[in-house]
């Protein structure tokens, strides 16, 4: 057993620590006040190599693998969540084109994802009437003589406003649920793909979430991500790995928001000496390091090329629900000031909730669990 | 024994959620977007004897009693808990309406310094989180073991607006009092939490009634693999615990407003945050990606209930007190 990330994946997660603290931290406060989409951080995030971390050198990546994704997107997530779900949803993007592109689609998208050419990338899976179920999405692509006409509305779009490519998943035939779904590649500026207005969120205010509405959008053949009718495995593959990303980003905010409380505790010796705040403390290091390790767990196996589905959603459902105690204690700790803004605290709680819902809800990664353990659970799994 | 409201109240709780429906909760998201309740609202609440509401009818108050008192801030806070807490924090004084126009307001010094000099007492100190600082005509200001009602337009006074987790719109910062000198009449005999902390549980049970409804409602529209969520045992049963919850605080809410029981009132209003918590937060997970989005009500009164939690349970050391009276007495 070793526990210890390779001196490469070391390095990744302190250039990601170094690019949070001196481009992501002085902003982060604003970001959230203001809103939109955070521009400046996204030009730096190329320079620093945040862009394509388990992306192959040969395509303009950075190839740290899995484990430094995620040591580097917990370090993010510590000074701004919300610019790191942009990167974060820019990384998968950049991992799916990797797999599942052929020759010459991994040599158009993935260097242009990996030095911001794209600005960032943005994965279009859930429509308003497809969340959980993505099985129940409507959005078509009807083949023409010259490609494929794509017919549709998505929604909870990442970057939508502001992305150079989506990956973008919509039916290719009549057949029911997650069967007849094609996984297309469309770029930003394409006639007909027409990104909504950037939703009022709870948190996250410095990323943008919008509907994303393709109004016959004509791409060509070469648009087709993989096999015609084969998207959906793709969509669910990403997603594991996506899960990695949300857990690790949901173990930063809870970190961030732990060491805030750490801070003030320690400033106020009546706290620091009181059963009451040790104990919150104790139980948020507690179940953080857990999460870390589960996390981790998921990445590695990754890395080692071994079955994560499982694990992923483990972690994912576990880091994001002990993120969101985490930051409830941190809170707690302030007391009233934990109320007010002049903590970023306040801000991680808000940042924090929203790791429980998106890719995947904890309900649907108990499904998935629940529907793995029935069949088999112990050293046989 | 009765678990019944007594005919009056029941008929303003009516009243209050006419109110509710008509004139405030078409507006809370944008109040709380704001940072800021309009004037013509309190003029509205004046009018249902929500600014008189332990007052004697003959002097031009509701003239409820602390039960009642209760579920009408409870049935106030399903609509706006920012408006809850407003008039929750204003009636700590019974005032008379035609003897007193303005709202009052409430705060709590950490190290108040009270010195007596004659007939005048000269006040120093810091509430670092006081309610209707800005917007109160007079202020209770809470010390250890005193409490004063001061005008706030008085000389050395001064207060600023917070940016809050939650109830955005009522008026919350700290104030500051600078060798405030008010007559010795200024100081109040009583300075029991009691009635705040009640309040406090019965908004956070207001919120939380609010929030499990509208989840509720959710649940048997929204469809996903083919049928409503609330089909799903999941969602189900984060349901039954929050209906549980709710009346079990609620009991405990009013079990303290009619003993008037400090304790009684900090065991409720813990339970009720604690409920009120867990509740919204299911509420948000049951509306899935739309509930964390500003356009629905329920990430709104997340933040709300997490306020009321921290209020209720730092502000008067809850546990604290808790504890040392289950040491001292438990039956």
């Amino acid at each position: 057993m070793d526990f210890e990330p390779t001196a490469g994946e070391r390095e990744v997660q302190e250039a990601a620590a170094r690019y949070a603290r001196d481009v992501l931290a002085p902003s982060a406060e604003r970001l959230d006040r203001v809103g939109g989409f955070p521009h400046e951080n996204i030009a730096a995030a190329a320079q620093a190599g945040m862009l394509g971390i388990n992306v192959p050198r040969a395509l303009g990546g950075r190839e740290a693998g899995p484990v430094a994704y995620s040591l580097a997107i917990t370090e993010l997530a510590q000074a701004c969540a919300a610019t790191t779900v942009a990167l974060a949803v820019n990384n998968m993007v950049a991992e799916v084109v990797t797999a599942f592109g052929n020759a010459d689609q991994k040599s158009e998208h993935v260097p242009k994802l990996c030095d911001g050419t794209y600005r960032v990338g943005s994965f279009a899976l859930s429509e308003p009437g497809a969340g959980s179920d993505p099985g129940g999405m409507r959005a078509r692509a009807r083949r023409t003589d010259r490609g494929w006409v794509i017919d549709g509305s998505k929604l909870w779009i990442t970057s939508a406003t502001d992305a150079g490519l989506f990956v973008v998943w919509v039916r290719t035939s009549d057949a029911p649920g997650a069967r007849g779904i094609s996984a297309f590649l469309v770029r930003g500026d394409t006639p007909g793909v027409v990104p909504g207005k950037p939703e009022h969120k709870m948190g996250l205010n410095g990323s943008t979430t919008t509907a994303l509405d393709f109004n016959e959008v004509e791409v060509g053949p070469e648009a087709l991500l993989d096999e015609e009718n084969r998207g959906f495995r793709i969509a669910m593959m990403a997603l594991d790995g996506g899960r990695i990303g949300v857990g690790s980003q949901a173990l930063g905010i809870g970190l961030a928001a732990t060491e805030v409380a750490r801070r003030y505790a320690v400033e106020h010796p009546v706290l620091a000496s009181s059963e009451a705040v040790q104990w919150r403390l104790a139980d948020s290091a507690t179940q953080l390091d857990a999460a870390r390790l589960l996390i981790l767990q998921a990445a590695w196996r990754k890395r080692q090329g071994i079955e994560f589905t499982r694990e992923a959603s483990i972690a994912k459902a576990y880091a994001s629900e002990k993120a969101f105690a985490a930051t409830q204690r941190a809170l707690e700790v302030l007391g009233e000031l934990g109320n007010t803004r002049r903590t970023a605290a306040e801000r991680h709680f808000r940042d924090v909730r929203v790791t429980m819902i998106y890719e995947g809800t904890s309900e649907v990664q108990r499904i998935v669990l629940a529907r793995g353990i029935m069949r088999r659970f112990g050293d046989a799994a | 024994m009765d678990f019944e409201l007594p005919e009056e109240a029941r008929l303003l709780c009516d009243s209050v959620a006419e109110l509710g429906r008509q004139h405030i909760e078409p507006h809370a998201a944008s109040w709380d977007a704001s940072w800021t309740l309009p004037a013509e609202l309190l003029t509205l609440l004046r009018e249902q004897g929500l600014l008189a509401l332990r007052v004697a009818e003959d002097r031009g108050g509701a003239g409820l009693d602390a039960v009642a008192s209760a579920a009408v801030i409870e049935e106030l806070a399903r609509f706006d808990a920012s408006v809850a807490l407003t008039v929750a924090v204003h009636n700590v004084l019974a005032l008379p309406p035609d003897e007193h126009e303005g709202l009052v307001g409430w705060g709590r010094a950490a190290a108040l310094n009270v010195k007596r000099d004659g007939d005048t007492i000269v006040l120093d100190g810091n509430c670092a989180h006081a309610v209707l600082p800005n917007l109160a005509s007079t202020i209770v200001v809470v010390g250890e073991g005193v409490a004063f009602a001061v005008p706030r337009a008085i000389a050395g006074m001064s207060s600023d607006r917070d940016e809050t987790l939650g109830m955005r719109a009522a008026d919350l910062g700290p104030l500051r009092l600078h060798a405030v000198r008010v007559p010795a009449s200024a100081e109040l005999s009583s300075i029991d939490d009691t009635a705040l902390l009640v309040s406090l549980g019965a908004i956070a049970v207001g919120i939380g009634t609010a929030a499990m409804l509208r989840a509720r409602d959710y649940a048997l529209v929204r469809q996903q693999f083919g049928e409503p969520i609330a089909n799903f045992q999941a969602i189900q049963w984060k349901f039954a615990d929050f209906a549980t919850g709710l009346d079990a605080a609620r009991l405990l809410v009013h079990t303290a407003a009619a003993r008037n029981d400090a304790v009684a009132a900090t065991r409720g209003a813990i339970k009720a945050a604690e409920v009120a918590i867990r509740g919204c937060s299911d509420a948000v997970q049951i509306h899935g990606g739309y509930g964390y989005t500003r356009e629905y009500p329920v990430e709104r009164w997340l933040r709300d209930a997490r306020f009321c939690g921290l209020f209720a349970n730092q502000l008067l050391a809850g546990r604290e007190r808790l504890g040392a009276s289950i040491a001292a007495r438990y039956s």
